[in-house]
């Protein structure tokens, strides 16, 4: 019996295994995979589509992270993105780098340090509360006193002037392009009477043209389109505030595999949460359609420039740089291939630079070994720094095979993101560091988390760069008159030369939607789908 | 037996203040740094400082343990989360029920299916339904839970649609997740009731009452089965405490919002009070299960039950 039960389990081990296999017979490796961005498909102009007046009924969207609450700020979570701007409004919406009025009638420079803005005054909440300009201050001083005021540095004070204006006070003349866009665009007024009678963790009163319905926290938000909604003017409806369903259900899926179900069996009609090799599942779909495009994310690398590290060696650098084939790694990572340190999902990049041969596009190992055999490496491991996430292992894997290739030895040291975040912080426990950045509308504002060094006590950059011509550049390039073609290359060009930073890939974004109900996504500018105003079929 | 569970409680106490030492500890000197969590990559140095300074990071090691213990302790308070924005307790008492609903589902499952097969392998040892029984649990306990979660859910959600895939709601959203729960401890459980059956199965009194003439059904049940309940007891206790703090993975997968997920959440956002009181939580949970396992043993076994009321021990 023990031996019939032996040879049982033994029969099925290698049934599995074989199976196992199998299945993973037919499959491309990455290697040789490619993915691209796609269009959204054309709008069906035989049928109806729904609008303000003419709702469709219910849209279900699959989230892959917890809110965590619906508090106006305090955003660690993505799904945070598609659920607030729907409940609160802001100033002004960030659109295509402009600033497009959604509370403001208008706005004043009295001088170069003030700014006077005047509300509607027909602006209600929820519950019915008149927004004024008491609210607008209790607003902006309620989220300064939280702490958690995000690049707030140009921000000083704000006073009421009038029932609805108010007059911010900067603390500098603004000359930074972007400088205002947490202030006046991802800053929401509420009522501070509703704030008072409501925890708006869990129970959120905006001015945005949606109302919660019911909150369960880890599970669903479903938000009710407003009837009452206070712009009556539809000329004047911000393209971003529309309401063209009634009910939007958010149903948090912690699980990526569960959304592809929850789409084939239709539990959900749209998800941005599939990863890439679940993708082949929706190809030649009647009912859903994969809408692929290039995200703002880009991940880079970024030398180690403080002297204790071989990264601070130019030539190691450029080494490393020559080193290192681009469209590997960009494979090994599932992403767009970077020619530049941006994509064309920036307003300021530059085209040309896709045709453009250097460092970030050349892979010449006989140019690396050159550059290695003048530096001062001595055979000694290299450390990367990067997350454990399986994007980023994969890509410091496939760096260090390249690189061993030229006689660079490569140690990978991946960590949690927390703690990554820390060691950066000490020179002494990395040599390259895997990062990621991007935000915002303009690529020069990305640049100046990793290249700025006024943002960091010890003087240098993101990871100990003190170089005074990068920064002079750096941030001459964020300032209005600054912000030009020929600076922007003028810095591309610097960065090329010191190869202080390689750029590695953009992140696609995946978006599986049901076609046969909506008919065109709505994203904002940050490119998080808008439920609300995304275009429906009413037939 | 009151004195006896005045004292467990006094020393479950002891135990909660040391474990509360001990999370509080490994998460001061744990790398992360909640505050540049919370504000994002974009925040600056200055503005990640003044966060810390708020929630009170700054403070020296002595000071923040010291306010912890007198809040938790003495005001019953774990604070507020510092991503959920809401009391960690009420958030706690929200999720649990969904949390310990799974467990004691599971757990009648596993009670109800584990102890038969076991004795029903015990009574026929070594024949064909004893091996079989076994090569069931075999396989019960080789099945990795997220996997059969998922297989499950392909099946029964994707391919015949009679069950939803996540999320809660009705009662059909629970009874994946109680199989998924269920599965391997039934396994464990019939093993032990074979195992301890099998060691009473040959007792003195076991012979005895056969040869009294009793019917075996009876001797079974009446007597093989209540000596053999004290490891089943303990097993049986230990899946209910495994499956409520082990939840995190079966709550994961189909986006039951409770308490391991919560957990898992605080964690990774580094959310110090979220994670401090769901150990807390959880070390009060444990030690108030194993009380009442120990209780079961007094029910079940007289002698232990005069050894907890003082009395003097049995031989």
């Amino acid at each position: 019996m023990k031996r019939l039960i032996v040879t049982v389990c033994f029969v099925m081990t290698v049934l599995t295994t074989v199976a196992f296999f199998g299945s993973c017979k037919g499959e491309n490796t990455n290697a040789s995979k490619t993915t691209s961005t796609s269009t959204q498909p054309i709008i069906n102009a035989e049928k109806r589509l729904a609008t303000s007046s003419s709702r469709y009924d219910k849209v279900v969207i699959g989230v892959g992270s917890d809110p965590l609450s619906l508090l106006c700020w305090n955003f660690t979570e993505v799904a945070h993105y598609y659920m607030i701007p729907e409940i609160y409004e802001s100033l002004y919406d960030l659109q295509n780098g402009e600033y497009v009025p959604v509370l403001v009638k208008n706005h004043v420079e009295t001088d170069d340090t003030h700014w006077e803005v005047e509300i509607y005054d027909y602006i209600y909440d929820t519950e019915g509360n008149h927004i004024t300009a008491d609210d607008v201050v209790f607003s902006y001083k309620s989220l300064v006193s939280s702490g958690y005021a995000v690049n707030y540095g140009n921000f000083k004070d704000i006073e009421k002037i009038d029932t609805y204006k108010v007059r911010f006070t900067w603390t500098m003349p603004i000359n930074i392009i972007g400088a205002l866009e947490k202030v006046l665009c991802d800053t929401y007024i509420f009522s501070e009477k509703s704030w008072q009678s409501h925890d708006f963790t869990t129970d959120p009163i905006g001015t945005g043209p949606y109302k919660l319905q019911r909150f369960i926290s880890g599970s669903s938000v479903i938000l009710e389109a407003k009837d009452n909604y206070w712009q009556k003017d539809t000329s004047l409806v911000s393209p971003l505030h529309q309401s063209n369903v009634k009910i939007i259900e958010f149903d948090v899926i912690t699980e990526s595999s569960q959304h592809v179900i929850a789409l084939e069996n239709g539990s959900i009609e749209f998800s941005d949460s599939v990863t890439e090799t679940s993708l082949k599942e929706f190809e030649n779909s009647n009912r859903m359609n994969v809408y692929t495009y290039e995200g703002h994310d880009l991940t880079l690398l970024e030398m180690n420039g403080d002297s204790l590290s071989i990264a601070s060696d130019q030539n190691f650098r450029k080494a490393v740089f020559y080193g290192l084939d681009s469209s590997a790694l960009a494979v090994a990572g599932n992403g767009a291939l970077l020619k530049a340190f941006g994509n064309a999902s920036y307003s300021d990049y530059q085209p040309d630079w896709e045709r453009e041969q250097n460092a970030f596009t050349q892979y010449d190992v006989a140019k690396a070994k050159e550059y290695l055999a003048k530096s001062s490496y001595k055979g000694e491991d290299v450390v990367i720094l990067c997350s454990s996430g399986e994007s980023d292992r994969n890509i410091a894997q496939t760096i260090q095979a390249y690189l061993l290739n030229v006689g660079i030895k490569i140690k990978i040291v991946s960590e949690e993101n927390n703690i990554k975040m820390q060691d950066v912080k000490n020179p002494v426990n990395f040599d390259i560091f895997l990062a990621m950045c991007g935000n915002g509308v303009n690529m020069t504002n990305a640049w100046r988390k990793v290249m700025d060094n006024g943002d960091y006590s010890h003087g240098g950059s993101e990871t100990f760069i003190k170089d005074p011509d990068l920064q002079r550049q750096i941030s001459f390039v964020r300032t209005v008159s600054g912000h030009t073609i020929e600076n922007i290359k003028a810095l591309h060009t610097y960065i090329l030369d010191k190869a202080y930073y390689y750029p590695v890939m953009s992140n696609y974004k995946y978006c599986i939607y049901n076609k046969n109900i909506i008919a065109e996504l709505c994203f904002s500018n940050d490119m998080y789908i808008i439920a609300g105003s995304c275009k429906y079929y009413l037939d | 037996m009151g004195k006896y569970i005045f004292r467990r409680c006094l020393w479950m106490i002891v135990i909660l203040i040391g474990a509360a030492v001990v999370i509080f500890t490994i998460l001061y000197f744990t790398p992360g740094d909640p505050a540049e969590r919370l504000l994002g990559n974009d925040a600056t140095e200055a503005e990640i400082k003044v966060l810390r300074n708020s929630m009170g990071l700054d403070d020296p090691y002595v000071i923040q343990l010291g306010q912890f213990l007198v809040n938790t302790f003495i005001k019953f308070d774990f604070g507020k989360s510092w991503t959920y924005g809401t009391p960690v307790l009420k958030e706690l008492l929200n999720r649990l029920p969904r949390t310990i609903g799974i467990g004691l589902a599971a757990m009648l499952i596993e009670v109800l299916l584990g102890i038969p097969l076991g004795v029903y392998a015990a009574t026929h040892q070594g024949k064909w339904q004893d091996s079989l029984a076994m090569i069931v649990a075999m396989l019960l306990i080789s099945l990795p839970d997220f996997w059969l979660a998922l297989m499950m859910i392909v099946l029964f959600s994707l391919k015949l649609g009679w069950l939803p895939s996540y999320g809660i709601g009705s009662i059909l959203h629970y009874v994946m997740p109680v199989i998924c729960c269920a599965a391997g401890v039934i396994a464990v459980n019939a093993r032990q009731t074979r195992s301890s059956m099998l060691e009473v199965f040959r007792a003195d009194f076991i012979t005895t009452a056969r040869a009294k003439g009793q019917e075996e059904k009876i001797v079974v049940r009446k007597h093989m089965l209540p000596n053999a309940l004290l490891p089943i007891i303990t097993q049986v206790g230990n899946g209910f405490t495994r499956v409520v703090a082990g939840s995190a993975i079966i709550e994961s997968v189909f986006s039951i919002p409770g308490v391991g997920l919560y957990l898992l959440n605080g964690i990774s956002s580094r959310d110090y009070p979220i994670v401090r009181g769901c150990v807390l939580f959880l070390a009060a949970f444990t030690a108030v299960s194993m009380l009442l396992v120990d209780l079961c043993y007094a029910y079940t076994d007289p002698r232990i039950r005069a050894q907890y009321s003082g009395g003097r021990r049995i031989a």
